[in-house]
């Protein structure tokens, strides 16, 4: 029950930035690496300003900010050098390694003694509950903002973007500051969801973002096999679902006496498997969304 | 008053290869408010190059556009959106398939101003214009607003991306063999809903078809493309009298003439 409990809280973590990874892979249909480097950005940027004694909420948005920031500059390539997007994610996932490690001065940072983070700063929430109370609460501030956002005339040129760049450059959108903004807020997502990990973690560490996207996609899968079609609020919300189970999973895993360093192949055979069960069986597919759908009853 | 004026254009593809193509030589045309210009050509006369660099969907090789006078000759699509709206051949093209036909509108209400983080993309106070426009298309439509997109039929969705084409009214309709894609029946409905609102409008537009017929019944001025060039431009007088067989004879005749003037040039 405890160890379900205290993956709740990571699942919540990880279901930020599996709704980060979202956006640009769903909604603006684009494959975007930058999630590995900007996710131990995030962590980067908190830690560095944690350890030097700063304010720890200053220093979760100043981590969120530099993933803004690491967005832009993909999607810049992207649009106005016209780089694939596959590869201007691996160019600044492979470029933020290094600024990575320029900002931490080190491979890792771990937050020995008596540092504030976000976690334990306010003592209410340095308990398990009021850990999952503040994520929770924070994951659906961020969902009701993102459904805003995209009903705005803004929110609905970029969804419109992804779904037809020719429809929306006739209708006179620019298409590249959509593209932009959409990069923009898919990383700054990702890299809050770094910081904060490093942040209940206890370390940021240079390597912390391999894997990444691969957990995204894995939530975001899941979501999507159990849920074929739904709107971006449900959509938001069942990804988080998809986060939280796939913990589960991985902590089911360990817990069977699974060595840790095997984590990352066993999170690419899981996602390989995702990715293959509605091919293979559909049948299956459809056995587990109503098992699901019984879960839901009984609850 | 010319809405669009085009000055020595050419569309050079793969300029100094082995499979250099002049889709546009030095093309001249200028259309006045309120032409309706049917534009008529064999595959590959250029007539959809012509259409793609009037939209700013292709950078020119040389020459100028110009529309309302305004040289526009180096905007991108998005920005000459302001006064230009389209209608392409698949239907598919002309709207997005995972919004609702509502966000398809909105955006179309939108077209050519720039978008808002402050304003809402579908506003309550536009879905009586909205029902009002769609149910003007008697598809029965107007009740299908929170429908998506894609679950429409081809005609439907040509039929309401004519109708975003001309929400907000434009200086200039690109229409690219928009039925082409129709069964011959939605095909004439489409296409006299074009008609219907290209008149109501006073709208200019240039309409590309391969529908000989069409390209007579429609419009006032009757334009025919062979190898980038313009070979035949008949006025309303010209085109009154004119019948499918006139047509396809000096069809035949335009073609045979280039392909022997080619033929000269390439001995
Ligand atoms: N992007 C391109 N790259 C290279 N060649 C092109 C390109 N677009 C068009 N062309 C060539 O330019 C010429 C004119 O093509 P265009 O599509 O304008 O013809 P069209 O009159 O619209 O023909 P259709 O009736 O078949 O639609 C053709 O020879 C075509 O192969
Ligand atoms: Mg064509």
């Amino acid at each position: 029950m405890m160890i379900m409990l205290t993956n709740v809280a990571q699942g919540l973590l990880w279901a930020i930035m599996a709704i980060g990874v979202y956006l640009t892979f769903r909604v603006l249909n684009i494959a975007d690496m930058t999630a590995e480097g900007s996710f131990p950005l995030g962590a980067a940027i908190s830690a560095r300003l944690i350890v030097s004694g700063s304010n720890p909420i200053v220093a979760t948005l100043a981590g969120a900010a530099g993933g803004a920031l690491a967005g832009v500059i993909s999607g810049w390539l992207n649009t106005k050098l016209k780089i694939p997007d596959l590869l201007t994610g691996i160019l600044t996932m492979t470029g933020l390694y290094s600024v990575n490690l320029l900002i931490m001065k080190a491979a890792n940072i771990s937050f020995l003694g008596h540092v504030k983070t976000v976690f334990n700063s306010v003592s209410a929430m340095s308990s398990l509950g009021g850990t999952i109370i503040f994520s929770s609460g924070l994951v659906l501030v961020l969902i009701t903002s993102l459904v805003l956002f995209f009903r705005t005339e803004v929110g609905l040129a970029a969804r419109a973007v992804g779904d037809n760049p020719l429809m929306s450059a006739a209708n006179g959108i620019n298409t590249d500051r959509m593209k932009i903004i959409v990069y923009m807020i898919s990383n700054s997502f990702i890299a809050l969801s770094g910081s904060l990990m490093a942040q209940t973690n206890g370390y940021a560490d240079v390597s912390m973002g391999i894997g990444t996207l691969v957990i995204a996609l894995s939530a975001i899968i899941m979501a999507e096999m159990v849920f074929h079609k739904s709107s971006l609020g449900k959509r938001f919300l069942t990804i988080v679902g998809g986060a939280i189970v796939y913990r589960w999973l991985i902590a089911g895993v360990l817990e069977l006496g699974v060595d840790p360093n095997l984590l990352r192949l066993f999170y690419a055979v899981m996602l390989v498997l995702f990715l293959s069960i509605p091919r293979l069986d559909r049948r299956l597919a459809r056995f587990f969304r109503s098992w699901f759908k019984k879960e839901e009853v009984s609850k | 008053m010319t809405v669009l004026r085009i000055e020595h254009l050419n569309q050079i593809f793969g300029r100094n290869t082995p499979t250099e193509t002049y889709a546009l030589r030095d093309l001249n045309l200028a259309l006045e408010q309120g032409d309706f210009v049917t534009v008529i050509g064999g595959n590959g006369a250029g007539k959809s190059t012509l259409l793609n660099s009037v939209a700013g969907f292709l950078p020119v090789s040389s020459g100028k556009i110009s529309l309302d006078g305004q040289d526009v000759t180096t905007q991108n699509v998005a920005q000459r959106a302001k006064m230009i709206s389209r209608v392409f051949q698949d239907p598919r093209s002309g709207t997005a398939s995972h919004l609702t036909i509502e966000e398809n509108l909105a955006l179309a209400l939108q077209r050519g101003t720039t978008r808002r983080f402050w304003r809402m993309g579908v506003r309550k106070q536009d879905h009586e214009k909205l029902e009002t426009s769609l149910a003007q298309l008697h598809l029965g439509l107007e009740n299908r607003l929170k429908d998506e997109m894609g679950l429409l039929s081809g005609g439907q969705r040509q039929a309401i991306t004519l109708l975003m084409a001309t929400l907000e009214t434009p200086r200039l309709l690109l229409l690219d063999e928009h039925t082409a894609a129709l069964d011959p029946k939605t095909s004439a409905t489409v296409m006299s809903l074009t008609s219907r609102i290209v008149e109501r409008n006073h709208l200019t537009a240039l309409m590309v078809t391969h529908n000989m017929q069409d390209a007579i019944r429609y419009g006032n001025r009757l334009l025919m493309l062979s190898h980038g060039k313009i070979v035949l431009d008949l006025d309303q007088e010209a085109k009154q009298h004119l019948t499918v067989p006139d047509l396809m004879a000096r069809f035949k005749e335009t073609q045979g003439t280039t392909l022997s003037d080619d033929s000269l040039l390439l001995s």
